[in-house]
């Protein structure tokens, strides 16, 4: 008899969360399987923090459930499971960063010399060696990031909850983010990363959700997420009065919309790029100032809800 | 969970040896004060068995007054802690959010025990008085009381929404209290409705426990009437907080 199949790593079945009026989640189903890298993509109060707040146990949902690993998230042998990394810096400034793992170590009932091992391990991990002695308040913003995800990972959890990690961080800093993430995933932990950077998702999920007024607008792989547009390409163009003209002359030959000083226009299946050429020619509009791209996820956002990720 | 709370514990305890400001308001400003109300009250010239009692009063009076300040303060920590995001990667793990509560009411009393007793041994060399030959009794009326100040402390903490109202509830509340408590002078000074106004706070109790504490002869038996009033207190004040830990807006 073949075994029974392995629950997913996370579940939420028709989660729904309110704070007052405002609704956080409305009804949000998802599966996450077992060693996934998963993206939770949306603007800042889409959801994501609530969801995520769902998904360690910290709130529970108004309706629905949430799983881990099958159990419910607010069981402790379901939250052993999982590590949580705050979208705040959570960690005692005036502690050292030895000190700040030896807390949250002791927290999932580690101690003595296995809890010291453990912190040093971390704290080579993410670069921190050096600086173990040193009280936090002291570190860079990138230091402190970096050190908020080791706090996480000192019960080697089998699911790794990620509250938008890098905001805040210079590259260097987000790079070793990244590659940490990277090998923690590779070595089998499910890790579940909220961002509202469209590249961060891109680059690093398997699959993302894209989510926006706490609803899940669309699931899959990047591929997947592109194939949605009704275009294979955007034509970017800056906002000045010599593209006016060519914006109202473009109207009902595809989807436009403008942000950040910039048009981007998306054909309609079927309109060819020559006549967006000719349109240009036609207002003396040079072509220098077009850049013909292919969509990112931002533009299946802009797709999804009309309105640019940042907004 | 115990694991859990002496981790806690721990931090709180390193922090407060870090932090030159608490060092200074829990045992330099009160033993400054109390010297100079010794001083006021003339007891460094006092003489026979009331000179005891005015220590016990003075020393036992601002000690209670600053361990409430210094217990409500770590108390109020919980909202920076709470706003830190800290609260949410504690309760993300396998405990209850009752480890907080715990962890921050047993400093409390560690801190509020070593506070009045160091407080009384400075008392003791200032004014040469003999206090510490009570020590047993002293010490056993300042765990009670430490106590007792610990859990207003995360009484008051979780009843208030932020930590703004908090800063002035306790304020507020420990000047009521200390006065009415018998802190600054004798309650024999007071109209008799406030004497038995005076009964209903944990002020009263404490300074009554260290009076008795202190007196000749000591005996526990004396003692423990008033021990008791303060572990009812403790356990009333732990109950509701407790209760707010669970319901209140504290994790919201």
């Amino acid at each position: 008899m073949p075994p029974p199949p392995e629950p997913p790593a996370l579940s939420l079945r028709g989660a729904a969360k309110r704070y007052g009026a405002l609704t956080a989640l409305a009804g949000v189903s998802l599966d996450i399987a077992a060693g996934e890298y998963f993206g939770l993509l949306g603007p800042n109060g889409a959801g994501k923090s609530t969801l995520m707040s769902l998904l360690s146990g910290f709130r529970a949902p108004d309706a629905g459930e949430v799983l881990v690993g099958g159990r419910a998230a607010a069981e402790p042998a379901a939250r052993r499971q999982l590590g949580l990394v705050p979208q705040g810096l959570a960690l005692y400034p005036d502690l050292t960063a030895r000190e700040n793992l030896e807390v949250f170590g002791g927290l999932h009932g580690l101690r003595g010399r296995r809890l010291r091992e453990r912190a040093e391990e971390l704290l080579e991990a993410v670069q921190l060696s050096h600086r173990a002695r040193s009280a936090v308040k002291t570190f860079s913003g990138g230091m402190m990031r970096r050190l908020n995800i080791a706090a996480a990972l000192l019960h080697r959890p089998r699911v790794l909850l990620c509250d938008e990690p890098t905001v805040g961080v210079d590259p260097q800093s987000r790079n070793a983010i990244f590659d940490l993430l990277g090998r923690i995933q590779r070595e089998g932990t499910t890790v579940v990363y909220s961002t509202h950077y469209m590249e961060e998702a891109a680059r690093l999920c398997s699959r993302i959700a894209i989510i926006d007024h706490g609803r899940i607008l669309a699931l899959g792989t990047v591929d997947q997420l592109m194939q949605r547009l009704p275009f294979d390409e955007e034509i970017r163009f800056p906002v000045s009065a010599a593209t006016d003209g060519l914006c109202r002359d473009l109207g009902g030959a595809g989807e436009l919309s403008t942000a950040e000083g910039l048009h981007r226009f998306r054909p309609a299946a079927g309109f060819r790029l020559s006549s967006f050429f000719l349109a240009a020619e036609r207002r003396e509009v040079p072509s220098r100032l077009f850049e013909i791209q292919r969509p990112t996820l931002e533009a299946v956002f802009l797709h999804l809800t009309g309105k640019a990720l940042r907004q | 969970m115990l694991p859990a709370i002496l981790a806690l514990l721990r931090k709180d305890l390193v922090h407060f040896r870090r932090d030159r400001a608490s060092l200074i308001l829990t045992f330099a400003v009160p033993f400054s004060l109390i010297y100079l109300m010794g001083q006021v009250n003339g007891l460094s010239r006092a003489h026979g068995p009331g000179r005891t009692a005015a220590a016990s009063q003075i020393i036992g009076g601002w000690a209670m007054q600053f361990l409430l300040f210094a217990l409500v303060w770590s108390a109020n920590s919980l909202f920076i802690e709470r706003d830190l995001g800290i609260f949410q990667r504690i309760l993300s793990g396998p405990v209850p959010r009752s480890v907080i509560l715990w962890s921050k009411f047993l400093y409390g009393i560690f801190l509020g025990v070593l506070q009045l007793l160091i407080l009384f041994a400075a008392g003791q060399l200032l004014f040469q008085v003999n206090l510490l030959s009570h020590l047993p009794l002293l010490a056993l009326a300042c765990l009670a009381a430490a106590a007792a100040c610990s859990s207003f402390g995360m009484l008051l903490a979780a009843l208030s929404p932020s930590v703004e109202v908090a800063r002035g509830l306790s304020t507020f509340c420990i000047l009521v209290l200390s006065a009415l408590g018998g802190a600054w002078f004798p309650i024999a000074f007071m109209p008799g409705f406030m004497q038995h106004l005076s009964r209903l706070t944990l002020v009263f109790w404490s300074a009554e426990g260290f009076r008795l504490a202190l007196a000749t002869p000591s005996t526990l038996a004396a003692l423990l009437p008033g021990l008791e009033v303060l572990g009812g207190m403790t356990a009333v004040f732990l109950a509701v907080a407790w209760l707010r830990f669970e319901r209140g807006k504290l994790f919201a």
